[in-house]
């Protein structure tokens, strides 16, 4: 028994020191994850404390769960948790069906040079950060020289320029258009991929029982894309309460918090521009907890749907 | 090819095909133009005369062809300034990026490798869950890197995904020159500078554009971090500025109707300055597009193969 101790360290020295440079290897990455990951989580602290800056995150004095009560009646808590739910949902529900819509129609596109000539167009605003996309929708809507009131104008269906950035009804439209025209052509490229990998005899085999193209789409198509729709699907649930920070907040001003604000962007403006550090912290706490739960939930599911599937 | 031709000759059979295929090609069609339309407007802006783009004018061509807009950006100090903040970064965050992420996943490819769970584990944890915005600005501030340069690079110096992706990449190259050089006497770090990394070139120009994207792009830890150092500005967060100072006037006009909204618009940034930094913004992107295009398919692709 001991014998074998003995000799079980003894390999693990040896292990360990034939190791020695891959361990060197990795202490950059460890060094940074620890500076960058894990340290700013003794922040999270703040959460239950009475946070003053000059009494540092140790010294201040514990509150308990005050920050928690204070923001579960916060009735702009429940303002940003709604926007979030509804941007995420929305968000969901209009670019899920228009992905696989614009891959199937993407892939009936018979001539190959127009095919890739498409494709390269519609990959290009995933490569913009917000700001120039913001910017874009900005100059775009502006009510004096932007193009879409100029057009609407000369049309006759408005008299005078709207200022569209302002409404805040119109944020949540605006928000779902730009998102489609920034990840469309980026999105399908899984899709596509997944349509590359079917068996073209099969389409032989139906065009030759008869089949026409779209009976080929319906019966041969889609379901070959459904394992990836389930995965796509699920890991879209996981990240339901996380709308990101930056399309809402290139695209939202004053005018349109009411509609527009999520919980990050509450976040940012409570604890950057209010410095009501511990308060925001404790919301982005909730909302971390949260979705960790969520992708862990997601996860399960995308691995009972499909058994090769791991993001781990 | 094979399925291409088929596909031509069942649309020489069917009129519901053809019909298809018509409505089908205008729609993509539609569609590119709805992509470039932007892209164009802001060309056209940055080339114009201040005076010929001020108020429902809709042009698909400057009226007349000048450069004064970017005459001005290349002559003011703030915006050439901001412009080689975000080179540097680009570059430097960059090299910082693939030499740590090559790095640890050499390491990780090593299976025998004690301890090697537990500190994948340590690496990947991050993914799931992380402080949030407030205890990393308060870290930041413990670690003195407000307004400092180092936090454009430090952090974004290591990523997990790319790390796995290069891995996979690692695994598939041959065992046996490694071994061969190994019993020649190299060491680990000849090993690898001198014999993986060349061999690896395609997943490391994949991680380097991505990055190279990223950095480029980044404006969030500017506006956080160093907002207060003009000489640290990005040219991203100068164009966020900007905007910024476009939707500042409509809090004064509170957005109750647009109609009210006009008169108080209070813009210092004229049009075309503003259109002339978009497209120095946009241009590098532009540029390295084509290798993007060639490389990120790819890199989806490898990204979907498990860690």
């Amino acid at each position: 028994m001991g014998k074998t101790m003995t000799s079980g360290t003894g390999n693990l020295k040896k292990d360990l020191k034939k190791h020695l440079p891959f361990y060197i290897f990795l202490l950059p990455a460890i060094i940074l994850v620890i500076l960058f990951c894990y340290m700013p989580m003794e922040g999270l602290m703040i959460a239950f404390k009475d946070y003053r800056m000059a009494r540092g995150i140790e010294g201040s004095d514990w509150v308990g769960l005050k920050h928690f009560q204070a923001l579960f009646t916060d009735p702009n808590f429940y303002r940003v948790l709604g926007n979030t739910l509804k941007i995420s949902i929305f968000t969901l529900l209009t670019t899920f069906p228009i992905t696989i819509i614009f891959t199937l129609l993407v892939n009936e596109i018979l001539n190959s040079r127009f095919k890739s000539v498409v494709q390269t167009i519609t990959y290009m605003p995933h490569f913009l950060s917000w700001v120039v996309v913001g910017t874009f929708v900005y100059q775009l809507l502006s009510p004096t020289g932007g193009v879409v009131n100029a057009i609407l104008i000369r049309m006759g269906v408005l008299d005078k320029p709207i200022y569209f950035m302002a409404q805040k009804d119109m944020f949540l439209p605006i928000y779902l258009i730009t998102n489609l025209w920034k990840s469309t052509g980026y999105s399908i490229v899984i899709y596509l991929a997944t349509i590359s990998g079917i068996d073209t005899s099969m389409y032989e085999a139906a065009s030759i029982d008869g089949a026409n193209r779209f009976h080929r789409v319906l019966h041969i198509t889609l379901p070959a894309m459904f394992p990836t729709m389930c995965t796509m699907l699920i890991l879209n649930i996981g990240s339901l309460i996380s709308v990101g920070f930056d399309p809402v907040f290139n695209l939202y001003n004053d005018a349109t918090y009411q509609t527009a604000d999520v919980i990050s962007t509450y976040v940012y403006r409570k604890g950057m521009v209010e410095s009501r550090y511990d308060f925001s912290t404790a919301i982005g706490l909730f909302q971390n907890v949260v979705s960790l739960a969520l992708v862990i939930i997601a996860n399960w599911f995308a691995r009972k749907a499909n058994p090769e599937y791991k993001i781990i | 090819m094979a399925r291409e031709k088929e596909n031509k000759m069942k649309m020489k059979q069917s009129v519901g095909s053809r019909v298809f295929d018509i409505c089908n090609t205008i729609f993509m069609i539609a569609f590119c133009i709805t992509i470039i339309l932007p892209f164009w407007d802001v060309v056209v802006r940055s080339f114009s005369r201040a005076q010929d783009i001020s108020y429902m004018h809709i042009n698909l061509f400057p009226k007349v062809w000048t450069l004064d807009a970017y005459k001005y950006c290349f002559q003011d100090n703030e915006i050439i300034t901001a412009f080689a903040v975000s080179v540097l970064r680009t570059i430097v965050g960059t090299v910082i990026h693939v030499i740590v992420c090559c790095m640890a996943a050499y390491s990780l490819t090593r299976t025998e490798m004690p301890f090697r769970r537990v500190i994948t584990a340590i690496l990947l944890i991050p993914m799931f869950f992380s402080a949030g915005m407030i205890p990393a600005y308060l870290n930041m501030k413990r670690l003195g890197l407000l307004n400092n340069f180092l936090v454009y690079v430090l952090p974004t110096g290591f990523s997990i995904y790319n790390t796995i992706i290069i891995r996979n990449y690692f695994f598939s190259i041959d065992k046996g020159m490694e071994e061969a050089a190994s019993i020649d006497g190299a060491s680990q770090v000849r090993i690898f500078a001198s014999i993986i990394m060349p061999l690896s070139k395609p997943v490391i120009a994949t991680v380097a554009l991505w990055q190279m994207v990223g950095q480029w792009n980044a404006w969030f830890d500017n506006m956080v971090y160093c907002r207060r150092s003009a000489n640290l500005t990005t040219l991203q967060y100068l164009l966020r500025r900007m905007l910024d100072s476009l939707t500042a006037s409509t809090s004064t006009a509170t957005g109750a109707s647009g109609v009210e909204a006009i008169g108080t618009m209070v813009d210092t940034n004229p049009d075309t300055i503003k259109a002339a930094t978009t497209i120095l913004v946009v241009l590098p992107i532009v540029i390295v597009y084509p290798f993007l295009q060639k490389y990120f398919v790819q890199g989806i692709m490898v990204g979907a193969v498990k860690g």
